[in-house]
């Protein structure tokens, strides 16, 4: 079963909810993986140190010119729908940030001339964090492409146990990769209006992929009620809320996990297990 | 054969519209053919695209056979195109007119780019 | 014009509402959101949508059930995972499509065309503090890359025929297309951190993307009572990656219950001097000075 961490806004506490979820699974004699999918701003790390650490640089195919045969008759940059490729008479110039790694310019080409390369645009990594199994991506700086890696992640990722991903913030490319094929998803949100604005997006989303979301309320008691009525109004299931709570902050910036110590937050983990491995709620994200 | 010489433009008109700082996302081309007088207009096709509108951009200054384009600046994927495509890239300070740009031009006071500094 | 863009790399460090505090104190400027997957800026700042456009992004693909045999070719050629089969046809997968145009150049039964992706709008408020710039992606889009250079376009257009001087960007999360469609065009970079170990983590990345892109950044730690340590760590960060700190604001509970009531941070009576000092060195740094040439692109003299 995979239960996908998400949130329309960013630094709602997405990753506090994934690990320390994860650590309660584990907790609870659960086969638990934990999959950090935010590839740009990777932190899950910092909460689930693993050892064990294997890690596997991560590459796309790159077109690239076989000089002999390429006749410079251009079909390859008239096919590229992302302007990725400049042909001249006797070079092919191909933009590797640009490219999508289609393979349509391989058929395009009428002498055979192009073949693809691995080209390396980030890390994945692998280990164990206590009895989690530890699973993370990290995009290379200065790469501009998210969503290869976060698929090839998830793709890897066995389905056993319960797996618990953690997803980029958002409703983009990202998000998608980070969701597509979930058992559950599970937004995090805080009640304010940015929240509340987030929050619609990415309900709207998990529509669209055909799941149906449940919700966190993050620091519950600061902020307003609309996102509140929002989603009683929508009929959208609330797993827990979690005030507001200074020691919360603290152990988190202390870069520690908050559940073995903090008994409301672990009751509330309690509750959303329950919830989320009896419950048939959510429905597969398409 | 006559050189021709493009200079991005706000929009498609005649040589008294204001140049376009941006090479890439520049809304048209005027296109000018030696010292003559007659002027071309180009829409920058790459303006809709959602990707690579520096390379598009270039692609089409090949495509009209363009020797050298007149522009504010250009992006660093700009910049490679242009270069292996042997289209020469000036720039030109914002505010100019085309007719003013092509005229530095041709006494020779605009800048040359020749050095990828971007990265 | 100069362009100030601020980036986090982490979420939620707060970098929306002390742009918005900006603007108020700069006003009147144009203020333009960036993350266009999550846009809101425009609610903290108010006024009133007097200029809306679609956008447009790329194309996709769509199978004509009519025309298709159902021989799969371009099932197995889609690398995006985009066809789905619905027996005894396929379709596409709108949500993953990327446009590509592989299964057009497959297709032998010329079933495939292709049709303009409508990706998301872009629209210009006017607000108490000036122009503002938002642009609103469909869930489940990529693209936003050349939405947020439709957003940074926009923002320097209507900077020019409202005859200001100043463009402020809130930036998207991350490090990766938005965030380099951000920095594109900018004069100045100010991150907004967090102390703990994840705001860190994610400044040390940003910083290395600047680093990358040639761009001067500066450095605020909001919420900087949360932790005396890390505090002194995102010094320590910041000195050996050449990045200068100027300024701390402190957590303040209230804020959120604020936001609610739009009220920005320099509404709260602690923050506002510390604000207006954080925006007298913005100002004060030299790439902001009037005239100064753009920090990156350099021309060479042939």
């Amino acid at each position: 079963m995979r239960i996908v961490i998400a949130s329309g806004k960013g630094g709602t506490g997405k990753t506090l909810i994934a690990t320390n979820l994860a650590w309660m699974l584990a907790e609870v004699g659960v086969d638990t993986t934990y999959v950090d999918a935010d590839v740009e701003a990777p932190n899950g790390h910092l909460f689930l140190p693993p050892t064990e650490v294997t890690t596997s640089r991560f590459s796309s195919p790159l077109p690239t010119l076989k000089e002999a045969t390429c006749s410079g008759c251009g079909e390859c940059q008239r096919f590229c729908a992302f302007h990725a490729i400049i042909a001249t008479t006797d070079k092919v110039l191909v933009f590797p940030e640009l490219c999508h790694a289609c393979g349509g310019c391989l058929d395009a080409c009428p002498d055979n001339a192009l073949e693809e390369r691995p080209r390396e645009s980030g890390t994945l990594l692998r280990g164990e964090s206590g009895r989690i199994h530890f699973r993370s991506g990290s995009l290379d700086v200065g790469e501009p492409r998210s969503t290869p890696i976060i698929e090839t992640l998830i793709a890897e990722t066995p389905d056993t146990g319960v797996v618990v991903v953690d997803s980029p913030p958002g409703t983009s490319c990202s998000a998608v990769a980070a969701m597509k094929g979930a058992d559950q998803v599970v937004l995090v949100t805080e009640p304010t209006p940015f929240g509340l604005h987030d929050l619609q997006l990415a309900v709207e989303l998990c529509r669209k992929m055909g799941c149906s979301p449940s919700v966190i309320v993050n620091r519950s008691d600061l902020g307003d009620t609309q996102v509140q009525r929002y989603l009683e109004a929508q009929s959208i299931p609330v797993l827990a809320q979690i005030p507001f709570d200074r020691t919360l902050s603290d152990i988190y910036a202390r870069s520690e996990l908050a559940a073995p110590t903090h008994e409301p937050l672990r009751q509330a983990l309690r509750k959303i297990i329950s919830t989320v491995l009896t419950n048939s709620i959510g429905g597969k994200a398409a | 054969m006559a050189q021709k010489i493009a200079i991005t433009v706000q929009r498609a008109g005649t040589l008294d519209e204001l140049m376009d700082s941006r090479f890439g996302r520049a809304p048209a081309f005027l296109l000018v053919e030696g010292d003559g007088p007659q002027v071309t207009q180009l829409d920058n096709p790459a303006t809709t695209a959602a990707h690579g509108a520096g390379t598009a951009s270039a692609a089409a200054m090949a495509d009209h056979g363009v020797h050298a384009v007149i522009s504010g600046r250009f992006g660093p994927k700009a910049f490679e195109a242009l270069k292996t495509l042997g289209v020469e890239m000036w720039t030109a300070p914002s505010g100019l007119t085309a007719a003013e740009a092509l005229a530095k031009f041709r006494e020779g006071t605009l800048t040359r780019m020749a050095v990828e500094e971007f990265r | 014009m100069k362009v100030i863009a601020f980036i986090s790399g982490k979420g939620g460090t707060g970098k929306t509402s002390i742009v918005a505090s900006f603007a108020r104190l700069a006003a009147p400027v144009v203020a333009a959101d960036c993350d266009v997957d999550a846009a809101n800026l425009a609610l903290l700042l108010g006024g009133t949508v007097d200029q809306q456009e679609r956008f447009f992004a790329g194309e996709l693909a769509q199978i004509d059930p009519d025309r298709c045999t159902g021989c799969g070719v371009c099932f197995e050629r889609c690398r995006f995972d985009a066809i789905r089969p619905v027996d005894p046809i396929f379709e596409i997968d709108p949500l993953a499509c990327e446009g590509c145009r592989v299964c057009l150049q497959a297709c032998e039964f010329d079933a495939v065309t292709l049709v303009n992706n409508e990706a998301g709008k872009v629209m210009v408020q006017t607000a108490p503090t000036g122009a503002v710039i938002q642009a609103a992606l469909e869930p489940a889009q990529s693209n936003s890359g050349k939405l947020v250079t439709r957003v940074r376009v926009l923002a320097r257009e209507k900077a020019g025929s409202m005859e200001l001087e100043l463009v402020l960007l809130d930036g998207p999360p991350g490090i990766g297309c938005p965030v380099h469609a951000t920095l594109a065009d900018v004069d100045l970079v100010v991150v907004v951190t967090e102390p703990t170990p994840s705001g860190e983590h994610d400044l040390a990345r940003g910083l290395e993307l600047l680093h990358q892109f040639r761009r001067p950044a500066l450095v605020i730690i909001n919420k900087a009572d949360l932790s005396a340590t890390m505090v002194k760590r995102i010094h320590r960060l910041c000195e050996s990656l050449d990045a200068e700190v100027i300024g701390e604001l402190p957590f303040v509970s209230t804020v959120p219950a604020a936001l609610a009531q739009r009220q920005t941070m320099v509404d709260d009576e602690t923050l506002r001097p510390l604000l207006e000092a954080l925006w007298a060195r913005i100002q004060s740094h030299p790439a902001l000075v009037p005239d100064s040439e753009p920090a990156v692109v350099k021309a060479a003299t042939p």
